[in-house]
């Protein structure tokens, strides 16, 4: 589910990249303050962008500085600080810690047992700050299991669950202005994320009997349909929020990045099968 | 009110024009920035006001109901939506009780489910068009399924129902217009998208932070629940 929200680096300006890379290693400073040296390892790019985004619309103080770290002990690096690169790091480590206890449930990975243990200390410290917030995380999960055990799994179904916890996560202030098109735009972009990763993992999850939303294997040219649809109505809605900064770097990512898996998946097949 | 005349633009503003012509003046009149101040409040109204006529006035998108925050019809036989009214004088048409003295011909059928489409009983429309055999399937049949899904939000089976009525019928306008408003906003989406190049995997990686990020969560976590 990580790392389909990213830019198109090749397109990107130099001062695009910079920036990305400030808000990168923003998020990964937020991280290293509340959930220590582990915190740094989860970090997602989906996130950055969302810290991308909550910084343009609300554009809150913020601190640039630059410092070394300790994967760059040789340069440093700028990064920003604002409180919304603080909540991006907050929900960062929410939903890597659900995804944790998911993969506890499920084949006891020993790796994924221990690394829960790191987490848990700083997540419940993130639950009592947001409790309303992982209550309804909480749910949503739980009707995603079930919609995806269901001798029926619906591809809608399942989706439509997903955009809610992506719509959990973009809300930040319980009664805003901007809430009702930033929060259709989260669960548009949702159904896209859950779509691609569906896609993504058909041919693993067939070969270990896990649920897949697709009867047989899914043509690439109806996927591209369905996420043309998906991250149209994405962008129909971010482009009414009133966005200036930054807004080259997210259109980059909105109407190019988020493609990058998809291309990857669809030159594998390409490749497999000889035909375009 | 001129909305452009508030944010002090010409008429042919474009979107981007705007929204920095609403920033800067959001920046001038929030109230965090003149607190107390009941014209810069005011003023701020307006500014919110004129924003939301230019974007709404905008091309209307397509708009999708919503049944998993809803909550609305909750499953299927939830009581017909014509208490107290009923166009076809007393039946019910899952009604297995004695006494429903006729049974409900398929085109009873079709014009119920349109009816209950128009009051937003999606659920029980796509229960009603259930009980017509398949050999009565029809486009219009796909069509009905097509407006049904989208009032629940369901995307994937409002485009593919829609496409399907115009393969079996395609010389009807309203099943085509249907469609192509549907997929009006991909078009205008990859308008947009052609002007950048293909992205490719595996460039650009920022450091190694990501590449550990990448490593931890294939070793831990898969898709995040299909397990």
């Amino acid at each position: 589910m990580f790392g389909y929200i990213v830019p198109n680096y090749k397109e990107l300006s130099k001062e695009e990249l910079i920036r990305y890379r400030t808000f990168y290693c923003g998020l990964c400073s937020s991280l290293r303050k509340n959930c220590g040296i582990a915190g740094r390892f989860s970090l997602t790019y989906d996130l950055t962008f969302l810290s991308i985004l909550l910084s343009s619309l609300y554009m809150p103080s913020e601190h640039i500085a630059k410092e070394r770290c300790l994967l760059h002990p040789l340069h440093r690096h700028f990064y920003i600080a604002n409180k919304l690169v603080d909540y991006a790091a907050d929900m960062n480590a929410l939903l890597v810690y659900h995804k944790l206890e998911d993969n506890i449930l499920d084949d006891k990975s020993i790796l994924a047992v221990q690394s829960e243990k790191v987490y848990r200390e700083s997540f419940e410290q993130i639950v009592s700050v947001y409790p309303e917030k992982e209550k309804s995380l909480v749910n949503h999960l739980d009707a995603l299991r079930k919609a995806e055990s269901s001798d029926s799994f619906s591809l809608d179904t399942a989706s439509n669950i997903f955009a809610a916890i992506m719509r959990e996560v973009f809300l930040v202030y319980p009664s805003d202005r901007w809430n009702q098109d930033l929060g259709k735009m989260a669960e548009a972009l949702g159904r896209f994320i859950y779509l691609l990763d569906a896609f993504d993992d058909y041919k693993k999850d067939v070969k270990k009997h896990r649920p897949t939303p697709f009867a047989k294997e899914p043509p690439v040219s109806e996927i591209k349909k369905l996420l043309d649809l998906h991250i149209s109505e994405c962008t129909q809605f971010f482009e009414r929020l009133p966005l200036v900064q930054d807004v080259g770097l997210l259109r980059n990512i909105l109407y190019s990045g988020v493609w990058t898996r998809y291309e990857m998946i669809r030159k594998r097949r390409n490749d497999k099968n000889g035909s375009l | 009110m001129d909305p452009y005349k508030v944010l002090g633009l010409d008429r042919n503003a474009t979107d981007d024009e705007v929204k920095i012509a609403y920033r800067k003046l959001a920046k001038q009149y929030h109230p965090d920035a003149n607190p107390g101040d009941k014209n810069a409040e005011q003023k701020m109204k307006e500014i919110n006001a004129a924003y939301d006529m230019i974007i709404n006035h905008k091309e209307t998108i397509n708009s999708y109901g919503d049944s998993y925050n809803n909550n609305q019809n909750s499953g299927p036989y939830t009581g017909s939506p014509f208490e107290g009214f009923n166009p076809f004088s007393g039946f019910d048409p899952f009604s297995q009780a004695q006494g429903s003295y006729r049974t409900v011909t398929v085109e009873e059928l079709y014009q119920l489910a349109a009816q209950s489409i128009n009051l937003g009983r999606y659920y029980y429309a796509l229960t009603l068009l259930d009980q017509i055999p398949n050999s009565q399937r029809s486009a219009r049949w796909y069509f009905y399924r097509a407006k049904a899904n989208q009032g629940l939000g369901n995307r994937v089976a409002t485009i593919e129902n829609a496409e399907h009525a115009c393969r079996m019928d395609p010389s009807n306008s309203e099943y085509a217009e249907y469609l192509n408003e549907i997929r009006h906003s991909s078009r205008e989406y990859n308008q947009k998208s052609q002007s950048y190049s293909s992205p490719t995997w595996g460039l650009g990686r920022l450091c190694l932070c990501c590449c550990l990020s990448d490593l931890f969560f294939r070793l831990c976590c898969r898709g995040f629940t299909r397990n």
